[in-house]
């Protein structure tokens, strides 16, 4: 499920991704190497210059990636990590006979493997490849065998250099991997969410942990005002016990417990006959456009935002701060998904007494048997799994908990490719216009 | 004791439940639930105590009291941070952007009030509670 309840900065894969990953190109190489020489694909004369030339490519690109790329780039380091050595690697390719070249089933074996072992970037590996064998095939010929070995000679001597560098500079700092503890504040700022330790990499248990602290202070905070008034001898405030709980009933949603009917303020026994709590109202239009306008602040430049809503105010009888909860799910989900360049649209509109919220993106979308599942609590789908983007797959199965608990409905439209586009209903406030 | 204290955090319950407690020992509460509109708010008219979230879409606390910081009717602005992260590095880093002092959630009403009581008493500046 694509899902995440809290906001995160979010996109941005681990740190320890980029780096921890440069030890496993070279081993693939050496090994490949040695399958294709064992094979015969590739003459005994010829190894010095295919190894250097993949060296060259790796050392080059582990050096930029790892050790500068991940400070200065973040979310961007990892596929340069594998964009920098491919790119090397083809023209070093290109140098030696193109395609038609004992190389070209090697170049094959590393991106087949890279592509399938790094999650992040892994699909612009493949595009930046096939994209590159076309443009060498077209321009590069093939030069002769002593032309293609002098070109690998020149690699070595840069080459060399920069696999010393990158060599020297991690082993001589092993906590710059996981730890961001020199790093300047501005730096530190972009990696907030980030997991402190590669152990707590893709640590749903953790994740969800730190999602549940933000309830669990409210419903604390509650409490303890609550024990405070009994304390005093006071009747507890209504706001309080309101605010209690709603808490419980996200709570309850969080633990996976079926919804149940619409929460409403514990009853205090009172000489005094409580005034019933007027419904709770929101303006769709009021929460709609701030949400959207902070995500246009933070994801603004990456991805397309925009709101548009049919009237000024649209009421409707429901709690705003679980009507915020459910929608920030949703816009979140809608930001990490849609790629860089895309589109999230927030459509809100009223027809026939039912207030509409349409929620589009133009990310990938889900199969119809994600659809199936995208609202079972702390699923995920392979694919999103798969996708690196960071999520505990419980954001969507909550929204629709908060939704229905406010008289909401919530369904999915999605074709796989093609974005998804979620539409959120209620029924507009009987006080609309009073 | 009295004063203006603005608090900011993406998730409205939480500015509810801080302003809560709070209001209740005589303070008056504003709050915000993303960063740029507090921002504006805050540099428009400054409260006595800056109460923040850390992880918020848009402006995170960080970066917000890092402007704050910079300017010249909120320098001295004390800041207090709210986080579910609570580890050394993020303590260290709430100081580096300027923070006065760091509560990890989830805390306690009394917690919260004992930290805002003191930095209300402690005055603008930066010393640590």
């Amino acid at each position: 499920m694509r899902a995440s309840p809290e906001v995160d900065l979010d996109g941005r894969p681990p740190l320890s991704a980029a780096a921890g990953a440069g030890l496993f190109g070279p081993a693939l190489l050496s090994l490949s190497l040695l399958v294709l020489l064992a094979s015969g694909a590739v003459a005994p004369a010829d190894v010095p210059a295919v190894a250097t030339l993949a060296a060259s490519a790796l050392a080059l690109g582990g050096l930029l990636a790892t050790s500068l790329g991940t400070r200065l780039l973040g979310p961007f380091a990892a596929p340069l990590r594998l964009l920098v050595p491919l790119a090397l690697a083809l023209v070093a390719l290109g140098k030696t006979g193109g395609p038609s070249s004992d190389l070209f089933p090697l170049l094959v074996v590393y991106v087949a493997a890279e592509a399938a072992l790094s999650r992040e970037g892994g699909r612009f590996l493949l595009v930046g490849t096939y994209a590159g064998l076309a443009f060498l095939v077209l321009l590069f010929p093939a030069p002769t065998a002593a032309a293609a070995r002098s070109n690998a000679l020149r690699f070595l001597w840069p080459a060399a250099a920069a696999f010393g560098v990158e060599l020297v500079l991690r082993w001589t700092a092993p906590g710059r991997n996981s730890g961001t503890e020199d790093a300047p504040a501005h730096v530190q700022l972009a990696v907030e969410s980030a997991p402190a330790s590669p152990a707590a990499v893709g640590d749903t248990r953790s994740e969800i942990l730190h999602d549940l602290k933000s309830p669990l202070t409210v419903l604390r905070v509650y409490g303890d005002l609550v024990a405070e008034a009994a304390r005093r001898g006071e009747l507890p405030s209504e706001a309080h016990l309101a605010g209690l709980a709603r808490e419980m009933t996200l709570m309850e949603s969080l633990a996976g417990m079926p919804p149940r009917a619409p929460a409403s303020a514990p009853s205090v026994s009172s000489p005094v006959a409580p005034a019933t709590p007027p419904s709770p109202r929101s303006d769709l239009v009021r929460v709609l456009s701030t949400l959207v306008e902070s995500y246009r602040l933070a994801h603004g430049e990456r991805v397309r935002l925009e709101f548009v809503a049919e009237g000024a105010e649209i009421p409707v009888a429901a709690d705003p701060v679980a009507l915020q909860r459910a929608f920030r799910n949703v816009l979140d989900n809608a930001v990490k998904y849609t790629p860089a360049g895309g589109q999230v649209r927030v459509r809100a509109s009223v027809v026939a007494q039912h207030a509409f919220v349409v929620i589009s993106d133009t990310g990938a979308g889900m199969t119809p048997e994600e659809q199936k599942h995208a609202f079972t609590f702390a699923w995920r789908s392979p694919s999103a799994s798969a996708s690196g983007v960071p999520g505990r797959g419980i954001g969507l199965g909550v929204t629709k908990d908060l939704l229905e608990k406010n008289g909401g409905k919530i369904s999915l439209l999605s074709e796989p490719g093609h974005g998804l586009e979620v539409t959120i209903m209620f029924p507009v406030s009987r006080e609309a216009g009073a | 004791m009295s004063g203006r204290i603005f608090v900011v955090d993406d998730d409205p319950a939480m500015v509810e439940a801080v302003a809560a407690v709070l209001s209740l020992d005589g303070f008056e509460v504003d709050g915000a639930s993303d960063g740029a509109a507090a921002l504006r708010a805050v540099l428009k008219n400054p409260p006595a105590l800056l109460v923040l979230d850390v992880s918020m879409p848009g402006l995170t606390g960080w970066e917000l009291c890092e402007i704050v910081r910079r300017q010249p009717n909120t320098r001295d602005l004390p800041v207090l941070f709210l986080t579910g992260r609570g580890d050394v590095r993020d303590r260290i880093t709430a100081m580096q952007v300027g923070g006065t002092d760091h509560l990890t959630k989830p805390f306690r009403a009394e917690e919260l009030r004992a930290r805002v009581r003191a930095l209300m008493a402690s005055g603008p500046g930066r010393g640590e509670s």
